[in-house]
């Protein structure tokens, strides 16, 4: 009798517990679109709207997405790409992107466009400091993309009741394609140069099963894959760099390290093409690292060159403003 | 891998269910694997110095046993006239193995936490002689929660010394009691009589301390992203570059730094005791609405409660109830008068526990200031006490009456602030500095003109901490009463007791200070 009470209340409680559980889920999914930004634009509050400039685009024109942290969206320029080779590219690149981001926001990216090619800096592979928190900061990316008033929580202040309840409109397009430009030349201390070493530091773990997933995912929709390291002096070493190579050979990757680029046409210049002392790249090392980049992509790659072609004469005119931008020259900032 | 980390939430929702699935005889070695899994992925290789001071003190409480058990087997047969010989041979043989029990563990604390600091006070001595520094700075790191385990282990071997308890012989146990993971990072600072058993023996599980374990955990939460971790926005801000702020500016930093590190450390609690909760297990408290103390000294009898009672019963009772000062407290009584007799080795005693407290919450001479700071105030209010009782009795004045509990509050507040201020200033130099900078230029401008919105809190963060704090003071002024709000919850009806915890739940989500463009305030007691 006794058992037969205690086993009721258990599957009460149970269900209490289910119940419950559930209506927080209900409950965060329309807080979570009450805070979610409406638009695209930056003063929406969106995060690196930059980043999320494809929405802008017309759906399925971008042929080429590049993927990573600062590195990659300082060091690779789309209208460089598009103005040398013709190659329609953009870089979704957010400051300190984990793979767990990388995949939330490629996953947008799918949802709008159909890339061909997708290109990863690996330096997001040793994002944060150790596994533990690469894991959390990974999986934290999941939540946000579930349940965006994780992320969005913050515009209980900014927000007003009409936008609570309004339809998303992304439409923000940025003449940058999400490069960060930057005139800002600040030399490295010293040229960063690797020294050579057999040693090995593997690619981590938790970096490996993101990317399996990411690479499963390009897989299915047809993209091929390049890794590329974007130079910085101080988050990249030469044992890094064996093990990112022996990552790429075991999944039959290609993999461009752009440290160990000597052609003094494409060699960053560690004075010149640094806007933070050697952190970062500037549009001018962005510039050399692209054209290399476009180059290898012409000769291993189906992507089409499309210049001329009238869909997309707006890549024209916004290649005039980067031109611009470029020819103003280098601004030396302080040491 | 703070307590508001994911890792930590992962890890205790790991550690519980393996705790719960296995049969109650086993379910400390849950406990303790994943207390060293926490310790280790925190700290590394550092684990070494708490696995020396588990074996240290196991050791030390079997041979302080096998001296107690040597003693009552042998006075039987000893004649009645060397009893008193004996007994004193063994008490100083009790007493060496605890010395050096307690100098062992003590020495590795001061080796690894103040020896840069020691070093560097003589070499600026040696300066001082115009003789070059001799003591080399070393590269030292400090073990996780080195200062909480350490003071719980002391505690072991004077509590067995002293007789309190026999001593265990089970290593498994001890080495829990000292590393159990919820406590292990910033206290609260564990008794062996009070949690060893609780954290040996198995829990069934209890569904209603699981409930009441996670509201805790979710109040911590509150606490830490709502108010300590908004606060702390302005107050870096203010504390770090405190040459340009003055007057106002500097007293909303105060007074915002009292309630973050109140919001933090005792939400740190909370999720502490939460997560004990859940396995069933009780820890000792750390706050009992310490803002509603009339003086310094109730004050301190209510905020960080474990290491006030550790430095009472280990270090204020072992200096004034020791020989020497028992006779020197009664030649003072005869010899000058009682009030002398009693106050004068009380404040020495006082001296020696406030020093530690100051040096223990730091390696530098601020925080000895910082402990002085409040030895100089009790000191002076037990040396004024008699004179103020009759001060008021002349004029008339009730002192049990409101307005005067009132001036106590409000007196209490400014200095427990003031002792604040000193604690968060980088050196003591620029606490007194921020002091005078108070009264410098002190107008409400900043914050008619709007300025004051603009260094770290604007107005809505204002409007949100104001908000939490008046939430802080209703649940300690209602808790005061005798009652528990998580109690009252619970007695509801269910659409009440889910509404309430939902609100609890999506307040911290939407209103805690976390995520990109917030830095949170780190758990501060973790670092000493």
């Amino acid at each position: 009798m006794e058992e037969k009470k205690n086993r009721k209340i258990t599957i009460i409680r149970l269900i209490k517990v289910i119940v419950f559980l559930a209506g927080f889920v209900g409950l965060s999914v329309i807080v979570s679109y009450m805070l979610t930004p409406k638009s695209s634009h930056p003063e929406s509050g969106i995060s690196y709207p930059s980043a999320r400039g494809f929405y802008g685009e017309p759906e399925n024109t971008i042929d080429i997405v590049v993927l990573g942290n600062s590195c990659a969206y300082s060091g690779f320029s789309p209208m460089e790409l598009w103005n040398k080779f013709g190659f329609v590219s953009y870089v979704a690149s957010e400051g300190n992107q984990n793979l767990g981001e990388s995949i939330c926001i490629f996953d947008e990216v799918l949802k709008h466009q159909k890339p061909k090619l997708l290109i990863i800096d690996v330096d997001c592979f040793w994002q944060t400091k150790n596994e533990i928190s690469r894991i959390e900061y990974s999986l934290k990316a999941y939540l946000y993309r579930w349940f965006p008033m994780f992320k969005y929580h913050d515009r209980w202040k900014t927000t007003t009741m009409e936008e609570l309840f309004a339809d998303k409109q992304y439409n923000y397009r940025t003449t940058t394609k999400g490069q960060f430009l930057s005139r800002d030349t600040k030399a490295a201390e010293k040229a960063f140069v690797m020294e050579k070493t057999d040693e090995v530091e593997e690619v981590p773990k938790s970096s490996v099963v993101f990317m399996n997933i990411l690479l499963k995912k390009c897989e299915e929709n047809g993209i091929e894959v390049l890794l590329i390291d974007i130079p910085a002096n101080h988050s990249w070493n030469y044992a890094k760099h064996n093990g990112v190579e022996e990552f790429a050979k075991e999944n039959g990757l290609h993999f461009i390290d752009f440290s160990l680029v000597t052609d003094e046409k494409y060699a960053i210049n560690w004075e010149k093409d640094t806007r933070d002392g050697g952190r970062h790249l500037n549009s001018y090392g962005a510039r050399k690292v692209t054209r290399y980049l476009g180059e290898f992509i012409k000769e291993n790659y189906p992507i089409e060159d499309k210049r001329g072609d009238e869909a997309y004469s707006q890549w024209d005119e916004d290649y005039k403003e980067y031109k611009a931008f470029m020819k103003k020259g280098r601004k030396n900032v302080k040491k | 891998m703070g307590y508001t980390s994911f890792a930590y939430l992962g890890l205790l929702a790991a550690s519980f269910f393996f705790y719960m699935i296995l049969p109650l005889k086993h379910r400390w070695k849950v406990l303790l694997l994943f207390s060293y899994a926490f310790y280790f992925l925190n700290s590394g290789k550092y684990i070494v110095f708490i696995l020396l001071s588990t074996v240290s003190i196991y050791l030390t409480g079997l041979m302080l046993n096998k001296i107690d058990d040597g003693f009552a087997v042998a006075k039987k047969g000893i004649p009645k006239e060397n009893k008193k010989e004996y007994k004193a041979v063994i008490a100083w043989q009790k007493k060496f193995v605890c010395v050096l029990a307690v100098l062992f563990n003590l020495g590795i604390l001061v080796f690894l936490k103040y020896f840069n600091f020691l070093g560097g006070s003589v070499n600026g001595l040696l300066k001082l002689l115009h003789l070059s520094p001799s003591v080399p700075v070393l590269n030292l790191m400090l073990p996780l929660g080195i200062s909480f385990y350490t003071m719980s282990a002391i505690s072991y071997v004077v509590d067995v010394y002293r007789g309190k308890y026999r001593a265990t012989d089970q290593l498994g146990k001890v080495a829990l009691f000292l590393v159990f993971f919820p406590h292990i990072v910033e206290g609260p600072i564990g008794r062996f009589d009070l949690l060893a058993d609780q954290l040996y023996e198995g829990h069934k599980f209890n569904y209603n301390n699981m409930m009441l374990g996670l509201q805790l955990i979710f109040w911590g939460l509150f606490k830490k992203f709502v108010l300590a971790d908004r606060a702390n926005m302005l107050v870096t801000t203010v504390f770090k570059n405190y040459m340009e702020y003055d007057g106002i500016y500097v007293v909303v930093a105060m007074l915002l730094y009292t309630l973050l590190l109140y919001a933090e450390f005792s939400g740190c609690m909370d999720i502490v005791m939460g997560s004990a909760q859940m396995f069933g297990i009780t820890m000792s408290k750390n706050f009992e609405r310490p803002f509603i103390s009339k003086t310094v000294s109730e004050f301190w009898r209510r905020w960080h409660m474990t290491l006030g009672s550790w430095f009472r019963d280990y270090v204020f009772y072992s200096v004034s109830l020791s020989k020497t000062f028992m006779k020197f407290s009664k030649k003072i009584k005869e010899k000058l008068s009682p009030f002398l007799g009693s106050m004068i080795p009380a404040a020495v005693a006082m001296f020696a526990v406030w020093f530690s407290t100051g040096i223990w919450h730091g390696a530098s001479w601020k925080y000895v200031a910082y402990g002085l700071y409040y030895y100089v105030i009790m000191l002076i209010g037990m040396l004024i006490e008699p004179a103020t009782v009759k001060v008021c009795e002349k004029i008339h004045l009730n002192r049990k009456s409101v307005g005067y509990r009132l001036f106590q509050l409000v007196r209490t507040f400014i200095l427990v602030n003031i002792g604040m201020l000193m604690f968060r200033a980088d050196t003591f130099s620029s606490f007194m500095h921020m002091l005078g900078s108070m009264f410098t230029g002190f107008s409400f401008a900043p914050v008619a003109d709007g300025s004051i919105f603009e260094i770290g809190c604007d107005i809505k963060d204002f409007a949100v901490l104001i908000i939490g704090a008046l939430i802080l003071l209703a649940v300690g002024l209602y808790e005061e009463k005798g009652h528990s709000v998580r109690e009252t919850v619970a007695r509801q009806n269910i659409v009440v007791r889910w509404i309430c915890y939902y609100a609890l739940i999506f307040i911290v989500l939407i209103f805690g200070a976390y995520g990109r463009g917030y830095q949170a305030a780190g758990f501060i007691y973790a670092q000493f």
